[in-house]
This record gives C-alpha cells, structure tokens and sequence, in this order.
C-alpha cells in the first residue's frame, strides 16, 4: 500500500511537473506569435514610412486597427511569470517585477494604435506622426523588457 | 629635443583627414544609437562612412604614401616580439611602430565588421539595415548580438590607443598626438629617405569618391523587403 501510494506520488509529480512545463513552453510560443501577428500588420506600414511602398490610408487604418485589437492580448499572455522556466525566451524577469509598468505600456500600445486609425483620416503627416509614436511605445517596452541580443 | 633633428613629413594629409573623420563616425555612430528612436537614420549615415572610410584605408594601404602603406607598417612578428622585448628606449618609430602598425589594421577591420554587420540587422520595430531582408531572423539576431559586443571592442581598441598615444606624446615626448594634425615628426637630419615628400591628394580624392560610391551602390541596390498582409 505504502509503496504504491509511493509510485503514485512520483508518478503525479513527475506529470505534474511535465505539465506545467507544457504549459510554459505553450505560453511563450503564443507570446512570440502574438507578436509576430503584430509585426506583419505593423510592417506594411514601415514600408509606406519609408516610401518602399505606396501610402495607403485605408492599409494604415486596416492594420492600425487590427495592432489595437491584438496589443490587449500582450497583458493576457504575459500574465503568467515564466520566468523561472528554461525555456528559451527574450522576455525578461523584470517584466513580473513591475507587471503594473509592463502592463501600461502595453495599454499605451493600444492607445496609440487607436490613435494612429483616427489619424488615417487627417492625411499622410498626421498619419505617420501618429505611426512614430505607436512605434516609440513598442520600442520603450523592448527596451525594458525584452533581452538585449 | 636635439638641433640634428628637423620635422619631417610622415603622415600625408589624406591619411590624417581619414583619422579625423574615423573619429567624428565613431562618435557620432555612438551618440546616435544611444539618442534613440529619431536618430537611427543619421546612425546609418555614419555606418555608411565608415565603411566607405574602410574601403578607402584599404585601397590606401596599397596606394598611399610610405608610411601609410602596409609593407612600411605590417611588421612580422619578429620584428614585433624584437621590439616587444627589447630593453633599451630605441630611436623613436617614423610611422607606426610594429604593435601600432598591427592595431592600426585591427581597428580598420574591426570599423568594417562592425559597419558591415549592421546592415543586416533591425531593431525589429521600425528600422531596418539594408539588407536585413536577405537574412533570416535568427541570422540577423546574433549579428545584432555582436553589432553589440564588437562596439565594445572598438570602445576598449580605442581606449588603448588613447592612452598609448598619450603616453607616447606627454611620457617619451615623441609628439605623437601633434603629428596626426600636423603630419610630421622630428628625425635625424640624414634620414630623409623616409621622409613623405607629397599628399597625393587627389588620388585620394579619386580613391575616397570610389569608395562612396561603392557604399552607395550597396545601399541602393538593396532589394527591397517584401510585406505580407499588404
């Protein structure tokens, strides 16, 4: 009896542990595919700023609108500290250090996001303005939370 | 300093205007990664020139004057661990000694490492090297990796040299620092046979445009990336 309860014990511990790594190594692959989501309707809009491809309002709007649907999942992903697994992953710990900072960031993300749709309708200048500052607040969040390569 | 001795040329001006202008893209390629977001496209300009000013050292080490030629400063490594080694404070070198020699063409190499990795790297939001499209993200991740780690290195390369040359014109009195602005030194009256009797300026200016052009090219010809969801 004792023994099997034993058996049992290592045996749920050992699942238990494999687990919950699933779940971290889950966890982070959604994190980095939410972000490369955002990137590929972020990145179109690069392409205008930097005249590789023609300025289209409607694209900006389109996309625009889409980055502030999926900035709010950042805080939903990233709520589960990770930080002590081994997985390999560009998050750093800090970010659950000072979720409350992380957290506005992301939520400034989402503001500028919906910024940048209204300002489609004010022409290419306000357009772009708008586009440089949802791009500083992507990149204060980088430069804070994510590791350095 | 003695009477037997009289300034000479050994520097010629193209060779000291590249030094001068090595610096001002050194320190300005430093102060505009730091300043952020609205200075990554001058961050570019200067990583441009300075890899037009390494093509351009290139090309000079071939065609310049003596002492900025590499059969006058790539000693071999005899010589080097000879004057490593050696005891007695020896007539002062003409051009480079053979440690300066060699980490003259470190620093070169290093600048066109440094310059040609940035062209394949972003900064993964908003700017992009030139040719960051070419590659594939993990490639590009571990050049940013040592964009990062090789601009320490230069920062230490350069440290280095500052203090040697320091030491060089306050410690042995050699005048080292003056003769990147002037172009001479002080040697023995007899050996002029060492002594650079031209700038050869406008080889240079034709070596420097072909350089910059060459930069331009590459930069232009860049393919551009393709997006997806456009």
């Amino acid at each position: 009896m004792i023994r099997s309860t034993m058996i049992f014990a290592l045996l749920f511990s050992f699942a238990s542990a494999s687990w919950a790594d699933e779940r971290t190594q889950k966890t982070i692959e959604a994190r980095q595919g939410l972000l490369k989501v955002v990137a590929q309707y972020f990145g179109p809009i690069v392409g205008m700023a930097k005249g590789q491809i023609p300025f289209d309002a409607a694209l900006i709007e389109k996309n625009a609108g889409k980055v502030a649907e999926l900035a709010p999942m950042i805080t939903d992903l990233f709520a589960q500290d990770t930080s002590a697994s081994d997985y390999a992953t560009e998050a750093k710990a800090d970010i659950w250090a000072d979720y409350e900072d992380f957290s506005a960031k992301a939520a400034t993300t989402t503001e500028r996001a919906n910024a940048l749709v209204a300002a489609t309708a004010e022409g290419r200048g306000a357009t772009m303005k708008a586009f440089g500052a949802l791009g500083s607040s992507c990149k204060s969040c980088h430069d804070s939370y994510r590791e350095k390569k | 300093m003695q009477s037997d001795q009289r300034p000479q040329l050994i520097w010629d001006l193209p060779l000291r205007l590249w030094h001068w202008a090595l610096v001002v893209c050194l320190a300005g390629s430093w102060v505009t990664a730091e300043a952020g977001f609205d200075w990554t496209t001058t961050h570019f300009y200067f990583g441009y020139s300075a890899l037009a000013l390494v093509l351009f050292r290139l090309a000079w080490g071939m065609l310049g004057t003596f002492h900025s030629r590499y059969t006058s400063f790539l000693a071999s490594p005899k010589t080097v661990i000879a004057y490593l080694r050696r005891k007695n404070p020896s007539e002062p070198a003409r051009g480079h000694n053979p440690i300066g020699g060699w980490s003259s063409i470190i620093v070169v190499v290093l600048v066109g490492l440094q310059a040609s990795s940035g062209l394949f790297i972003s900064d993964d939001i908003f700017y992009a090297g030139p040719y960051n499209s070419v590659v594939n993200t993990s490639t590009a991740d571990w050049l940013a990796g040592w964009h990062h780690r090789l601009f320490t290195l230069i920062q230490f390369t350069v440290l280095l040299h500052i203090l040697a040359v320091s030491w060089y014109t306050w410690g042995k009195k050699e005048g080292l620092i003056q003769a990147m602005f002037h172009g001479r030194k002080m040697l023995p009256r007899g050996s002029t046979e060492e002594a650079v009797s031209e700038d050869r300026g406008l080889r240079a200016l034709l070596l420097l445009i072909i350089a910059a052009a060459l930069v331009a090219t590459l930069v232009y010809l860049a393919p551009v990336p393709e997006y997806e969801f456009y």
